[in-house]
This record gives structure tokens, sequence and C-alpha cells, in this order.
């Protein structure tokens, strides 16, 4: 710490700037410490020298250098600002730049993709390349375009279906209205054995209807043909027990044949309806959906 | 006010006499007025000066005269920074320290220093040709000085910059401490410190490497 304090001050020493006393201390110091006094011989040599430096001349043509600038940098004292280094030019640039190549890159793109690229010279593997993507291009097109009016077609297909089965419920209630009126009229009708029971020509209709909209098959069909054919018949006591049940509808009712359209889980049913009924067997069978369509004959 | 604070500035610092101190400020008052002239009169005042602490810096004569012309049309351009609150004189000091300090970090220098020293240097590798010294004296002193200011010189150019300007302000420039504080905007017991470290660097430089003094 001592030898620190010395050496802050060997400027002062040697330049003989301090206290008589501290002077002394200094010098006493100096004479026991090395390592002090090479620093006090160095610093001695070296204030010598620098003592004797003199101010160096400037060029001569300096100052008329110095004169021609300050005379071209414009007569205002305040320092002129040129908008290249101002600090927001590199941002305003930047900003510039940034929504220019925005608008351009969405110029091109659009104009790409509705035009096709029309150059004067071109090469044969750019042609090549740009044939196939035309034509890449146009597949896909004609494919969006095929897709679209499949579903257009399947969408007036589903209107027209809809509007058809519309108009067969209208009918059917219509024919449904006609009937009630006429049991009304001829009760006497009725009695006879041979004459269809309304509840049943409900179940013709129906199954007209099925038939029409396709959703009976072509074992609803034939039915419906049959029915043109026959007329008048009577479901067995233990059918109707049954079909008044739900998920057993009688959708065909002919002289010689009924068909019942049963659920999944009313099987068992018509199954115990085969042993009941021994002058009907099952003729066809079929399933569609969650239904099975059960067809019996009356047996000669 | 202007009168406070020049003796405000005074007290502070004392590079200049009060007289030269006043003149500086009427010369700026004309200048900001647009009277372009003035500022000739502060580099025909100052460029002395400036040139010698660039040339201790750099230890180069073109370097420092090219810098020098730089430093005053920087100081051309930013009279209306100067606000008055330090003397003139220093805060030429301080741009011209802070340019010097730019230049030499930012290494354009080293790359000129090679080429242009080359001419100026001797088979010995000092440059004293153009170093003033007193032509009166012996010339055996004379010679001897020559090569001892050249060793320092070309020792301080082997500190960094910031140990090189504190050595230039204070043995070259004979300036106060409280002048280089002032320049330097640190505080005196801190410039007396760095001084100490400073010279013990360039004894280290000066007795290891040009056995200076043996």
């Amino acid at each position: 710490m001592a030898h620190k304090k010395i050496i802050n001050q060997l400027e002062s020493y040697i330049k003989g700037e301090l206290g008589t006393a501290r002077q002394q201390q200094i010098k006493a110091h100096l004479a026991q410490c090395s390592s002090c006094r090479r620093e006090y011989l160095f610093l001695k040599q070296y204030f010598k020298v620098v003592k004797k430096l003199t101010l160096a001349e400037p060029p001569a043509d300096m100052f008329r250098r110095i004169r021609e600038q300050t005379d071209r940098a414009d007569g205002s004292h305040a320092e002129k600002k040129i908008l290249l280094f101002k600090p927001y030019f590199y941002r305003i640039a930047a900003l510039i730049t940034f929504i220019g190549s925005g608008i351009l890159a969405f110029y091109y793109l659009n104009q790409s993709s509705s035009l096709p690229v029309a150059s004067e010279k071109r090469t044969p593997a750019v042609e090549s390349a740009a044939a196939c993507r035309t034509d890449r291009e146009s597949n896909i097109e004609n494919k969006k375009v095929k897709k679209v009016k499949e579903e257009k077609t399947i969408l007036d297909r589903k209107q027209a279906a809809s509007e058809l089965y519309r108009r067969q419920k209208k009918d059917k209630e219509k024919t449904a209205d006609h009937l009630a009126e006429q049991d009304l009229q001829t009760d006497d009708t009725l009695t006879d054995p041979a004459a269809p029971l309304p509840h049943s020509r409900k179940r013709q209709t129906a199954a007209e209807s099925m038939a029409l909209s396709g959703n009976g098959g072509a074992l609803a069909k034939k039915v419906y043909r049959e029915k043109q054919i026959l007329s008048g018949s009577s479901l067995p006591p233990v059918v109707t027990e049954i079909t008044n049940q739900t998920d057993i509808i009688c959708i065909s009712n002919t002289v010689v044949r009924f068909v019942l359209k049963v659920a999944h889980k009313r099987l068992d049913a018509v199954l115990s309806l085969t042993n009941k009924i021994p002058d009907y067997k099952v003729d066809k069978q079929t399933v569609k959906e969650d239904y099975y369509f059960f067809s019996f004959v009356r047996q000669n | 006010m202007a009168l406070l604070r020049l003796i405000y500035c005074l007290i502070q610092e004392s590079l200049f006499s009060k007289e030269q101190a006043a003149e500086d400020l009427k010369c700026l008052q004309q200048i900001r007025q647009g009277e372009k002239k003035y500022f000739t009169r502060l580099t025909e005042k100052y460029q002395k000066m400036i040139f010698n602490l660039c040339y201790r810096f750099f230890n180069n004569y073109d370097t420092a005269a090219d810098l020098t012309q730089e430093i005053f049309i920087r100081i051309y351009r930013k009279l209306s920074s100067f606000k008055g609150k330090s003397m003139f004189s220093t805060w030429v000091y301080r741009v011209a320290v802070n340019y010097c300090k730019n230049h030499a970090v930012s290494g354009r220098f080293l790359f000129f220093k090679k080429v242009d020293g080359l001419e100026q240097q001797d088979k010995e590798g000092f440059s004293y040709k153009r170093e003033p010294v007193d032509e009166r004296s012996d010339p055996q002193q004379v010679l001897s000085q020559k090569q001892n200011s050249a060793l320092i010189q070309q020792a301080l150019t082997r500190l960094d910059p910031r140990k090189r300007m504190l050595l230039v302000l204070r043995d070259m420039q004979a300036m106060s401490y409280r002048e280089v504080a002032a320049v330097l905007k640190i505080k005196q017991g801190t410039v007396k410190s760095a001084l100490a470290r400073a010279r013990a660097d360039l004894r280290a430089i000066l007795t290891g490497e040009f056995h200076f003094g043996t």
C-alpha cells in the first residue's frame, strides 16, 4: 500500500510539488526500496525527455484544406443531416421494399394462376414442363367440375325423390280418405268376407307407395303386380293380432299371399307365427337394412 | 447568465485564460449569426494543439494531418450541439479525443500505418525524422533526445488507446489533472491512478523491448 502511494506521488516528487516533510519521507523510502527506486529513475528520465518535446508544426496547407472543407460544408453552422444517414431512413426503405415485394409477388401469383405463361422464347424443356403443368392443372379443374356436377345431380335426384314421396303421400292420404268415405257409405260391404278390410286396404296403399318408391325392393313390386291381378283377400286373425303390435307391418295382402315387414328384434314373433298358421308357409325371405321381409303363401 | 457560465467554466477548467474563453464564446455567437469567417479564427487557434494531439497519439505525421482536418470539419458540423456546459477548448479536445479513439479502435489506422510509416522510419524502425527538438542544444544531446522521444512514441503506440490518450494529454500536452479529468469526463483521482498504471505499462514496454535508459 505504501509503495503504491509513493509511486503515485513520484511525479510530484520529481517536479518538486510536495511539502518538504513528504519529500524527505519519499527520499528516505527510495534509499531503502529498490523497486520504487527503479520506478523513480525511469520516471525521472521519462519526464526529462517528455519535457523537452516541443509542439510539432502542422503541414502548411492543412489550414487551407480545413477552410476549403468547411466552405464546402454549406453555410450553416449546424450539421446538415443527409437523408441517407438519418436513423429512420433505413427503416422506411426496408418497409417500402417489403411492401413492394409483397405487391409484386401477389400480382405475379395472380397473373400466373389466371393466365397461361406466355413467353416469346422458350426452351423445349421449359415448354414441356409448362405443358405438363397446364395439363395437370386442367385435369384437376376437370375433376373439380365433374365432382360439382355429380353433387348437383345427386341433389337433383334427392329433390326429385323427396317431391315424389310428398306426392305419393298426398295421394295416399286422399285414397285413405276416399276409402273411409266409401266404408261409411256402404256398411254392408264389410260383411262380405271377400271384400278387403279398410285396414288391409290402407296396407295395400302403403305397399303400393313403397313399391313405387323402391323401398320394398323387387319383392314388393312383385306383390304389387299380384295384387293387380287378384283382388279381395283377408289376413288370418292371428296375423292381424301380431301386426297390430309394433314393428310388424303387413305391407301387402292378397288372396294367396301376404308380406310382412319385421324389425330384427321382432323376428321371434314371426317364427312363432309360422306354427300358428299352418295353411300359410314362408315363400321368400329378404333382408333390407334393419328389416326382414317375409312373404307368406297360402298352401293349396 | 453567459458571464456566470463563463466563471463556472473557468473554475472547473483552466485550459485557457479568461480572455481566450471569452473570445471563443464571442466567435461562437458570430458563427451562429452566420459569420463563417470566425470559424477560421477558431481553427487557427486550435489547429496546432489538435494536430499535436493526433501526432502524439498515432505517431504518424500524415495521419495526424488528415485526422486534424476531419476533426475540424466534425467540429464545424457539430457546433450546434455545443451547449456551453464546459469551456469551448475542453469541448474541442473532447471531440478530438473521441475521434482519435474511435479511429484507433476502428482498425483503419492499422492498415494505413504500415504504408505511411515506411518512409518515415529508419533502418532501426524508429521514426524521429520529424521529431521537433531544440536545435541550439549539443548535437549529441539532440540525437539522444531524438532517439529517446522516438522510443517513447513507439512504446506509446503499443499501449491501449485509453492509456495512451491519458499519457498524451498529461505528459505531452502538459494538461493539469483537472483538465484531463474534464476532457475525459472522469474523476481526478481516477486520472491519477490510471496514469500511474499507464506509466508502469509504458515502463515495462520501454525497458523490456526498447532497452530505454540503458
